[in-house]
């Protein structure tokens, strides 16, 4: 894959001004927006190995997002372990959560597939909520304390915001290099043609669990940042409905690109705040749109674009990843 | 004994059906094998087995002396088979290329890790990958096609990509399922030179076909299946002679001519 010059000149500008933002935003909220926004995108570049790679539509997203925070928090609080140690291990637990999911449920398929995994999805948080010798139960984890690097804390979202954009680009170019190669290649395959696939020599239940695993250890990364950001987590947050909202998400940005489910997680971080005005018809308007966006933009918006481009012969206009 | 696939015994029930009943076939090294038979005789069901998507429900599959009947088809596509199938199954939203690439994957090896941090030994066989890929293009005439969607390709393109696709695997035996399938005159004098030119690479094929043209002209041998048995299987005179061989395709009581290029009808 060869990098286009102009691209790449796109590229550097938008990450310029993602790293200004913390020194040109002052009201609290927009900043933990953006935070939210990184998260969220966070989530959805994780399903976007599922969904939209290898075709395995998975509605347990918010559980590894939440088996991470727990994780991530409980060894902070209860154990003393600083952020940087926390986050790994809570990636790499929530990586063998997935892993231990996918394993049993490789045959499901389509809707089966679906709701096992949103089976799982109310499990997690039924255990979290009961499991209250542990989790602290309904009450939620307080004081999850910030990062920090000798003195220098991140105690606020201005700060912790270049912890997100650094987590998000690192985790870009991860997803960019897997896709280009032979093991994104043999996932898109399995979307395309299981049988196929199988027969030019894949070993598809090990790809597939490739897929859970990569997606729950996304999940486990925005996890961890996002109780250290907050603080503050409890159990309701992770609820089905957000692994549905985080599907929505890549459906917007467009299901198989990587800049689309970038896209996908900030747009509806933000939408709710822009829509603010509408109060309770937000949610009948939210409904409608999800229903247009399915008719009428099946692609998302990288989709919409792409094909624009194509249509007009114009390859060059179509975004690299 | 040079064969390198050997089905012995084989039988497959579907439910109450049975579906093959006590095949035994062939296939010797560098020979091109025919399967013939009318509709639902069982060819794609007996390749099927060979390549692993069902499990025979008796008898054996060996390939190169090793059994391979109860194996996954990745598995047995390492082993060394390669497989075309009769309606298309490509991966129509990646690029011609990237759907030839596709087939090396048994043959390399870079894993999660590799990838990641994209070492030095991940890019050159990645390199690779795309060379040889272009390599097997090329050899079918696809080439200029490359970064071409496969769903974008005309019908007889699509066909000639999946065999492209399986030579990628580098297979030492290659299953094709009815090639020529919805291709008109010319397109099958083109498939034909192509397997002439792959059992030239040392590659033995099995083929299922239903153009009598091309069966006749490119097989060494000749096998044929009717209601799930073989009932012939010998080269082209043999079987065109076939008494039984003949009634499976065009029914009873029509009295034959046999002359020294065919068959005709009384």
């Amino acid at each position: 894959m060869r990098a286009n010059r102009t691209w790449l000149t796109i590229g550097g500008v938008i990450l310029l001004i993602l790293c200004l933002l913390p020194q040109m935003i002052t009201a609290r909220y927009a900043m933990h927006l953006f935070n939210l926004a990184g998260i969220f995108a966070i989530l959805t570049l994780g399903l976007n190995f599922l969904w939209g790679w290898t075709g395995l539509l998975s509605m347990a997203t918010a559980a590894f997002w939440g088996i991470g925070s727990y994780t991530s928090a409980l060894l902070a609080v209860e154990l003393g372990i600083s952020f940087w140690l926390a986050l790994p291990a809570a990636a790499l637990f929530t990586t063998l959560c997935g892993v231990i999911m996918g394993y049993p449920i490789l045959r499901l398929r389509g809707h089966y597939l679906a709701m096992a995994t949103l089976g799982f999805n109310i499990i997690v948080v039924l255990v979290i909520i009961n499991w209250d010798t542990f989790t602290h139960g309904g009450d939620g984890i307080t004081g999850i304390p910030s990062p920090a690097i000798g003195s220098f804390v991140f105690d606020t979202d201005n700060k912790f915001f270049y912890l997100i954009l650094a987590a998000l680009l690192l985790l870009i170019i991860a997803a960019v290099r897997i896709k280009h190669s032979r093991l994104g290649r043999a996932l898109q395959a399995i979307r395309e043609s299981e049988i196929a696939a199988e027969t030019m020599g894949i070993h598809t239940h090990y790809l597939k669990i490739l897929a859970f695993a990569l997606s729950a250890f996304y999940s486990g990364v925005a996890g961890s940042l996002y109780a250290h950001v907050t603080m503050y987590i409890s159990p309701d947050i992770f609820n089905f409905l957000e692994s549905a909202r985080i599907l929505v998400m890549l459906l917007i940005g467009g299901s198989g690109s990587i800049i689309g489910a970038v896209l996908g997680g900030f747009i509806l971080t933000f939408l709710p705040e822009a829509l603010r005005f509408m109060a309770s018809w937000y949610m009948a308007v939210f409904g409608a749109g999800i229903i247009v966006l399915i008719v009428y933009m099946p692609a998302g918006i990288t989709g919409l674009l792409t094909n624009m481009a194509r249509r007009r012969g114009r390859e060059d206009l179509v975004i690299p990843i | 004994m040079d064969d390198i696939l050997r089905l012995q015994d084989i039988g497959k029930w579907f439910g109450g059906l049975e579906a093959l009943h006590a095949v035994e076939l062939t296939v010797g090294k560098g020979e091109i094998v025919a399967l013939i038979g009318p509709n639902g005789s069982g060819k794609t069901t007996l390749l099927n087995l060979i390549n692993g998507i069902y499990t025979p429900s008796s008898g054996r599959i060996f390939f190169n002396g090793t059994q391979i009947s109860g194996l996954t088809p990745h598995e047995i596509t390492r082993q060394g088979i390669g497989r075309t199938f009769q309606t298309i199954r490509l991966f129509p939203e990646m690029p011609v290329k990237d759907n030839v690439m596709v087939g090396r994957h048994c043959r390399t090896r870079a894993g999660i890790l590799s990838v990641v941090f994209r070492t030095g030994a991940m890019k050159s066989e990645e390199h690779g990958i795309e060379e040889r890929a272009l390599q097997e293009l090329k050899f079918l005439g696809l080439a200029d096609q490359a970064a071409n969607l496969a769903r974008n390709l005309p019908y007889g393109d699509q066909r000639l990509l999946e065999m492209a696709r399986a030579l990628a695997t580098n297979p030492t035996l290659l299953l094709l399922d009815e090639p020529a399938a919805g291709m008109n005159e010319a397109e099958t004098k083109v498939l034909m030179d192509f397997i002439g030119k792959i059992r030239d690479r040392g590659i033995s094929i099995l083929l299922v076909e239903h153009d009598m043209n091309l069966v006749m002209s490119i097989s060494d041998r000749i096998a044929v299946l009717n209601f799930g048995k073989k009932i012939a299987d010998g080269d082209k005179s043999a079987i065109q002679s076939n008494q039984e061989v003949i009634e499976a395709y065009l029914g009873k009581g029509i009295r034959y001519a046999h002359s020294g290029s065919g068959v005709g009808v009384l």
